[in-house]
């Protein structure tokens, strides 16, 4: 999931990379007995441009309108400007919103591999707008992966809210499973019992997919490929699987814009609180004020 | 039924399927969503998925149709009050750079753009261009660009670090200070000992290693000194007539007194300042051999050349009433610092031959009387307790013992600092909680401790020390220093000056303005926000001074 | 004046209408150096063109050096039109360097021939587009007043965008270069331009988000793209 913290940190490879960062220079360790003498003795000139040449000089937008003047309809412009305006309105409807958390474990789980992503980025590859013509492909090397594991990291959390994560997921593992031909899936998740008996008989019709009451305890890259080697806790013994994509399931949460405006209005609200029935206006305590059921 | 207006916050699925809803019922609808554009398909979350029916698609055409539907994307709520019937709302629209009006949706702007980044519609899969749209389909294009590289945005005073440290690169070393200078009056000093947050978030980290940003800061600063350069000094020629007083005069009360200068209140700005000399925890905090006190004279003096009168040696509440400061100036600045040791709440703390860690290198830096003999024991884990057990050892410790009740990872303080340490041959014990000073002829000669060990993780992911039964043991000093914390001593002022004072001890203030409940006075750094980074309280200096004067000229 | 055999002198009007497209070319068709000489910096009969000579010709040693050749076969030099001596110094100087260096795509060279020529092509065909020699152009605009956020740029900053972009174009091109060819997959590409595959995956999507590529077919759990012919 390399690319999923780097997100919106695009670097380039340049050719200086890597090279050495610059260490400062300090007194040696008996010059400093008994005395104040300052440590850091301060970097040469030489030195200081080499490391001040090492910056990125990092930037998005380089502002040489290259764009503007390609653009026949003469739509882009550099003057447009932050606007703040003043609405009134008679009723506000809140929602839930479109973000999620991702949960590592234990800090080393797996959080740089390349071939491990999120239920999120699973969506956007399942989309027919997407990247990918709606198909499933491992960061690494493009390819559609074969055996694919889908793994819960989080854990107490609402029962509301870690079922619509698990819906998410299993959806995501059928679709998977109907569109690439003889895949085969592992669904680790320590709350799948709980979850059956909440998602009803729909879940005993699913084929193809394995789903094993486990606790995830880590992630490793192994081989050429950098396949995912996964290891979890089930049936009281610890088990290892490799696959060649895995999938981390991502914990709903609402959005900055959505939890102020609820804020702002004193609206006490939480994610679950948008999974009702779905499409279903609910009031709050404040009224004109309502909550637009999650579809 | 006459027609409302309805707000719906939130772009997604159900927002869409709302807003329509009541435009159809005859309802305008304002839509509002942080990100550049109204949401895309979603795969249900409800329920098991059956065929054909793997995505819930909002109708965006439908939405794009209706004109009864003001969809308000890149959009942030600032303000919604009032009652069903009547609500005030106050948006903020970051600018797309791109009418939308005029946009066909021809895609030749995304096929010349030369920047490549990670497309977050797309969850950072693929590439989108610095102009494209967001969201397939939805003509949502944005020309992305970031207020400040993610450098400058860490850092709390916002340094432009790209510009100076390429100015570094190109041999402009004057272009360079004046860079830092235009928001930092200390380049010397924050060059030498600020924690550097920026270079943990630096880009080039993710590839080898960060920029070495902070000492290049020093090298700059460094060059001027070391080359007998005069800092340039440049001053408005608009000023205006207020008086200032500044209370305290170590990083935030002379980086406000800096910046009100720059805003043109050269020469009525004093600051006053208990000790005999400036600088305040730069002075007294951090240690010589970390920061020598003639290179921090070098930036105070920048300050004081900017019209500023600084007035040593002055107490506040002895010297000086508050009541006569009040009087005498139209604004206050409370910057006075957190000088006061926490207590390690153990038995026999007040014991002679028991230290608080600040006191300790207050008194060193002032060339005041200190403990030099024998063996000490410095309990804390933060960068105070490094300075206190690097300086006990140069001043005439014989052994030094740091204890600490969690391990090294966990240690807040800097790892370079405590490198340095152990270097030095300080003597550190882990997972060791002080339990009771040991007095013998009402003197300390030891500290009883208890070992710990490492307990399951809590809700932030740190695990827990936890006591092991019946480890109890002695370790024996001559004096013990504790270094667990500081806080504000703000019996500077007095009860029916009507100061809310917060948890921390601390002035409360309004965190955008660092105004306090007081009209007239501000507070800013330590004393504001409890005991934190030089840089951040730099920062909080340079704010307060804005605030000031929007409250002097608006007073106008 | 008398001076080596070795040269051919081709006359322009002013060093600032080097095209780095040109020079590219050159190095295509085999030359071993190509030295431009123009007038000494403040004697521009145009003011600035020297200037501009001076940032397109760094631009394009970067692209060149990127692409495998030895950046010491390019040079820009100064002079002014009454310095004859000095003509025959630079001349006879970078005659003997480029002596030194030996002929294209030998030791001197990190990629030798056939395939320099081949990375050469490249780097030629992205010096023709717009990005590169937009961007080299506004470079004293950013340094002296700035972008149009009205943001000041140090000339290393200005410097590593170029390198930047050179990096993307020099992979970009060479992608869409391969796929002119055939179809191909991620992982063929990858190991064909030496490019490291993740990287290889987010140009061939951008290039495909960009409507220059799309998905052939899939071949056994492996997706092929193909060029896509572009109008006008």
């Amino acid at each position: 999931m390399y690319i999923y913290e780097k997100k919106g940190r695009y670097i380039i490879d340049f050719t200086d990379i890597p090279a050495e960062r610059a260490e400062m220079p300090e007194i040696p360790v008996e010059e400093r007995e008994r005395n104040m003498k300052e440590v850091e003795t301060g970097f040469s000139e030489e030195v200081a441009v080499a490391e001040a040449k090492r910056c990125l000089a990092c930037r998005r937008c380089l502002g040489c309108a290259l764009c503007w003047a390609e653009c026949k309809p003469e739509a882009i412009n550099f003057e447009m400007q932050d606007e703040d305006f003043d609405l009134e309105v008679d009723e506000v409807i809140l929602t839930s919103g479109m973000q999620r958390k991702i949960v590592h474990i234990r800090g080393n789980y797996g959080n740089k591999h390349m071939n491990v992503v999120t239920d999120l980025q699973v969506e956007r590859m399942l989309a027919d707008t997407g990247p990918s013509n709606g198909l499933i492909f491992r960061p690494q090397d493009g390819e559609i992966p074969k055996k694919i594991g889908f793994a819960q990291t989080f854990g107490g959390v609402d029962d509301k809210v870690r079922d619509a994560a698990l819906f998410y997921a299993v959806n995501e593992a059928i679709m998977a499973q109907k569109k690439i031909d003889g895949v085969e899936i592992s669904f680790v998740s320590p709350d799948i019992d709980a979850f059956k008996a909440d998602a009803g008989s729909d879940l005993d019709k699913v084929s193809g997919v394995s789903f094993i009451n486990g606790i995830v305890a880590e992630a490793a890259e192994v081989g050429e490929n950098k396949d995912i080697e996964l290891k979890y806790e089930a049936d009281g013994s610890e088990k290892t699987e490799t696959f060649d994509l895995l999938v981390l399931l991502t914990q709903p949460q609402l959005p900055p814009i959505i939890e102020g405006s609820a804020k702002k209005l004193g609206v006490e609200v939480n994610y679950a609180s948008f999974l009702g029935t779905p499409g279903e206006m609910v009031e709050t305590d404040k009224s004109g004020v309502v909550l637009a059921q999650n579809l | 039924m006459a027609e409302k207006n309805v707000l719906i916050v939130g772009g997604g699925v159900a927002g869409v399927k709302a807003a329509l809803a009541q435009a159809d019922a005859g309802n305008k609808v304002f839509m509002v969503e942080d990100l550049p554009s109204i949401g895309g398909e979603r795969i249900p979350q409800d329920r098991i998925i059956s065929d054909g029916d793997f995505f819930t698609a909002p109708d965006l055409a439908a939405v794009k149709e209706n004109n009864a539907i003001q969809v308000i994307d890149s959009a942030e709520v600032r303000s919604l009050v009032g009652e069903n019937g009547n609500f005030k709302v106050k948006i903020h629209r970051r600018t797309p750079r791109v009418d939308r009006e005029k946009c066909d949706d021809c895609g030749e702007c995304i096929k010349v753009c030369p920047i490549h980044m990670y497309d977050d519609y797309n969850e950072s899969l693929e590439w989108r261009t610095a102009v494209d749209y967001f969201n397939f389909g939805s003509g949502s294009y944005n020309v992305f660009k970031e207020d400040m590289p993610v450098c400058q945005r860490t850092c709390p005073i916002n340094l432009d670090i790209r510009t100076y440290v390429g100015y570094i690169a190109d041999g402009k070393y004057a272009e360079s200070l004046a860079t830092i200078r235009k928001k930092l009056p200390f380049p010397l000093s924050i060059g030498r000992v600020c924690p550097h947050p920026c270079e943990f978030e630096c880009n080039r980290g993710y590839k080898d290693e960060p920029i070495s940003i902070c000492f290049l800061k020093r090298y700059v600063a460094d060059h001027e000194v070391y080359n007998d350069v005069e800092p340039p000094i440049t001053l408005p020629e608009e000023t205006y007539p207020e008086k200032i007083a500044i209370i305290g005069g170590g990083p935030s009360g002379l980086t406000c007194a800096y910046h009100l200068a720059l805003l043109g209140y050269q020469n009525n700005i004093t600051v006053f300042e208990a000790l005999p000399a400036c600088g305040g925890m730069f002075l007294v905090g951090i240690p010589e051999y970390r920061l020598p006190k003639a290179i921090l004279a070098k930036d105070v003096e920048f300050v004081e050349k900017h019209g500023v009168e600084i007035k040593c040696g002055v107490r506040i509440g002895k010297d000086i009433s508050f009541d006569d400061i009040r009087k005498d100036y139209d604004a206050v600045l409370l910057a006075i610092g957190a000088h006061l040791g926490m207590s390690m709440r153990v038995k026999n703390e007040d014991a002679e031959g028991v230290f608080e860690g600040v006191k300790f290198l207050r008194d060193a830096a002032l060339g005041n009387e200190i403990p030099n003999k024998g063996t000490c024991i410095v309990v804390g884990g933060g960068n105070v307790a490094m300075d206190v057990a690097r300086t006990s050892l140069r001043v005439g410790f014989d052994e030094v013992n740091l204890l600490y009740r969690r391990t090294r990872k966990e240690m807040p303080a800097s790892p370079w600092e405590v490198d340095a340490a152990e270097h030095e041959g300080i003597k550190f014990h882990f997972l060791v909680a002080p339990q009771e000073v040991v007095v013998k002829g009402g003197k300390a000669v030891g500290m009883q401790c208890l070992k710990m060990e490492l307990g399951e993780p809590d809700a932030s992911g740190r695990r827990r020390p936890v006591p092991i039964e019946g480890s109890e043991f002695v370790m024996d000093a001559d004096t013990l220093f504790a270094a667990i914390g500081q806080v504000t001593d703000t019996s500077v002022v007095e009860e029916k000056h009507g100061f809310n004072i917060g948890r921390k001890f601390n002035f409360e203030v309004n965190p955008k303005t660092f105004e306090t409940n007081v009209p007239g006075v501000f507070s800013s750094g330590d004393s504001a926000t409890g005991a934190g980074i030089a840089i951040a309280a730099c920062a909080g200096g340079k704010t307060a001074a804005e605030s000031i004067h929007k409250y002097l000229r608006g007073k106008k | 004046m008398q001076y080596t055999t070795d040269i051919r002198v081709i006359r322009i009007m002013c060093t600032g209408r080097m095209d780095p497209a040109v020079m590219a070319d050159a190095f295509v068709h085999g030359l071993d150096g190509l030295l431009v000489l123009g007038c000494l910096f403040g004697e521009c009969h145009y003011v600035s063109g020297n200037f501009n000579a001076r940032h397109k010709i760094n631009m394009t040693k970067e692209m060149l050096a990127y692409a495998g050749m030895n950046p010491g076969r390019l040079s820009f030099r100064n002079l002014s039109s009454a310095e004859s001596e000095l003509f025959v110094k630079h001349v006879t100087d970078f005659s003997a360097e480029i002596r030194e260096l030996g002929p294209l795509g030998g030791e001197a060279d990190r990629v030798p021939l056939p395939k320099l020529r081949e990375k050469l092509e490249i780097a030629r065909t992205a010096l023709a587009g717009p990005k590169l020699r937009w961007v080299v152009g506004k470079k004293p605009v950013f340094i002296d007043t700035g972008n149009k956020y009205q943001e000041v740029f140090t000339e290393h900053e200005i410097n590593r965008t170029l390198g930047g972009i050179v990096v993307d174009e020099m992979a970009t091109h060479s992608i869409l270069a391969a796929l002119q060819n055939k179809p191909a997959s991620v992982k063929e590409l990858a190991k064909e331009l030496e490019i490291p595959a993740p990287e290889t995956l987010k140009y061939v999507l951008g290039l495909k988000r960009r409507g220059f590529l799309e998905m052939e077919s899939v071949k056994d759990h492996t997706p092929l793209y193909k060029y896509v012919e572009q109008e006008g």
